[in-house]
């Protein structure tokens, strides 16, 4: 796992690039969990934030409960961000009950920090494929179809400031993709996973899910693209 | 390495828009739940399933247990391939002679299958034989079988084997004098074809006892001497119990 000091990892990005400087220094093992640095707090899904959470995750499998919740805060965003695109409104309760899981089954898991989140998603995943069941087995219209009803049309979409995307927006043209492509540009962007990782939360090749995403990304920018700017 | 995937302005936006209002509430259940599983030794006494394995996927491509499973299992197909090969040749030069292959299996199954009858028949030679008179070969057993038939060119088991019946009925006959009537009914059968070709790889029906060696007779008779009952059994045990027990010996690993 981890290696013990929290620099960022070898394959950060491209250092022009304008991210987030990734985690600093050594966390101090105590159980209160570690306060998020301003700006990184919008983003904690990007691989520099991996080794810190890995680490986060090896201290709670050892029983260290702020290092849980420090995870938690690492993973949240985006499991919340993937169930938002598949579950809508819901995608709260759905992100507890996984969250329930997670912390009991925290014993079972074997991985680095990337790893956790595809292990997380996966959770996350099963939760919200149970929610969907649950929720198709009632007589009242999902969530899913409510939103694509209630939600402006791709259009108005495009025509919103791009710096300034909704999350009703982001949720009508992730809602107007094909479930394969959404759920792959879900897990790839808003969770953060790697190729792989997210081939296995959705039980699919590589390949398959990488032009899936591919696909999914490129309807996105023509439907932005064309009105926006 | 760079990830156009995450990195695009596409995805910043669209992971900033869904991420937007993410509540911390949450984080309370999900906290009492962790502490309740810690409490509980959940973290300790679970053990990982594949589904919870997300170690990097170099590791995961080359996983030590399979790893070792896959070197174990071909040691054991070159080993066991080797011993196979090695036994598979071993017969050739046993066999090597101009013997055919079909030769024994009808002797070493027509044998035992036919247990009275080359009983009586070989009782009533020995006695002949042992009275000195000359006796008439079976018919098919020819003289001039001899020279063509040399006793080699029975294989070395198909030898033993008929040796081995020829012994058998030997010693029925001689249990015969203890009273068993069974044997006893099925005397003036015909000769077995087995014994036809023991007889006629020996060139007689005279020549059978040294054909087949001399320790045959004074090694085999102590034994059917303790139990005269059964010849029958006997019969068939040359094929049957013993060889039985063998097989069901090797059977077990």
């Amino acid at each position: 796992m981890g290696e013990g000091t929290g620099h960022a990892p070898a394959r950060a990005h491209d250092p022009e690039h304008d991210e987030p400087s990734g985690p600093e220094h050594d966390e101090p093992s105590g159980s209160e969990p570690a306060a998020l640095p301003g700006p990184e707090r919008e983003d904690p899904s990007g691989p520099e934030w991996d080794v810190r959470l890995a680490e986060a995750v090896e201290r709670a499998r050892r029983g260290d409960e702020g290092a849980f919740a420090e995870a938690y805060r690492i993973v949240h965003p985006g499991l919340l961000g993937y169930l938002r695109g598949i579950v809508g409104e819901d995608a709260e309760d759905v992100a507890s009950d996984a969250w329930l899981e997670i912390a009991r089954d925290l014993g079972r898991f074997r991985g680095d920090g990337a790893g956790f989140r595809g292990w997380t998603a996966t959770i996350a995943r099963h939760r919200a494929l149970d929610h969907l069941r649950r929720v198709r087995a009632r007589p009242r219209p999902s969530r899913f179809e409510q939103d694509m009803l209630e939600l402006p049309a791709a259009g108005d979409a495009a025509g919103e400031a791009l710096d300034a995307l909704s999350t009703e927006t982001a949720l009508a043209l992730i809602a107007g993709l094909p479930r394969d492509q959404a759920e792959a540009v879900l897990l790839r962007v808003v969770v953060g996973l790697d190729g792989p990782s997210a081939a296995r939360v959705l039980g699919k090749r590589p390949g398959a899910v990488r032009s899936a995403a591919h696909r999914g990304l490129r309807r996105l920018a023509k439907q932005l693209k064309g009105r926006g700017r | 390495m760079p990830d156009e995937m995450r990195d695009g302005e596409l995805g910043e936006l669209m992971r900033a828009a869904l991420r937007e209002e993410s509540v911390a509430g949450g984080e309370k259940g999900a906290l009492a739940a962790f502490r309740e599983a810690r409490d509980a030794g959940l973290h300790t006494s679970r053990p990982t399933r594949d589904r919870d394995d997300w170690t990097p996927a170099e590791e995961r491509r080359r996983p030590r247990r399979s790893l070792k499973t896959a070197v174990a299992a071909l040691v054991a197909s070159v080993t066991l391939g080797g011993v196979a090969v090695a036994t598979g040749d071993l017969p050739e030069p046993f066999l090597g002679t101009t013997a055919p292959t079909s030769e024994p299996s009808p002797a070493t199954h027509s044998a035992p299958g036919t247990d009275p009858a080359p009983a009586s028949a070989s009782a009533s030679a020995e006695r002949g034989a042992t009275a000195g008179a000359t006796r008439t070969p079976p018919p098919g057993t020819t003289a001039p079988l001899r020279p063509e038939k040399d006793p080699p060119e029975l294989p070395g088991r198909s030898r033993e084997a008929l040796c081995d019946a020829f012994e058998k009925t030997e010693g029925e006959a001689k249990g015969n004098g203890n009273g068993n009537g069974k044997a006893k009914t099925k005397a003036g059968a015909p000769p077995s074809t087995a014994r036809q070709r023991l007889v006629a790889a020996a060139g007689g029906e005279e020549f059978v006892a040294e054909y087949c060696g001399h320790e045959l007779r004074p090694a085999r008779d102590p034994s059917a001497a303790p139990r005269p009952n059964d010849g029958t059994g006997r019969a068939g045990s040359w094929a049957g119990p013993g060889r039985g027990d063998a097989h069901a010996r090797a059977d077990r690993p």
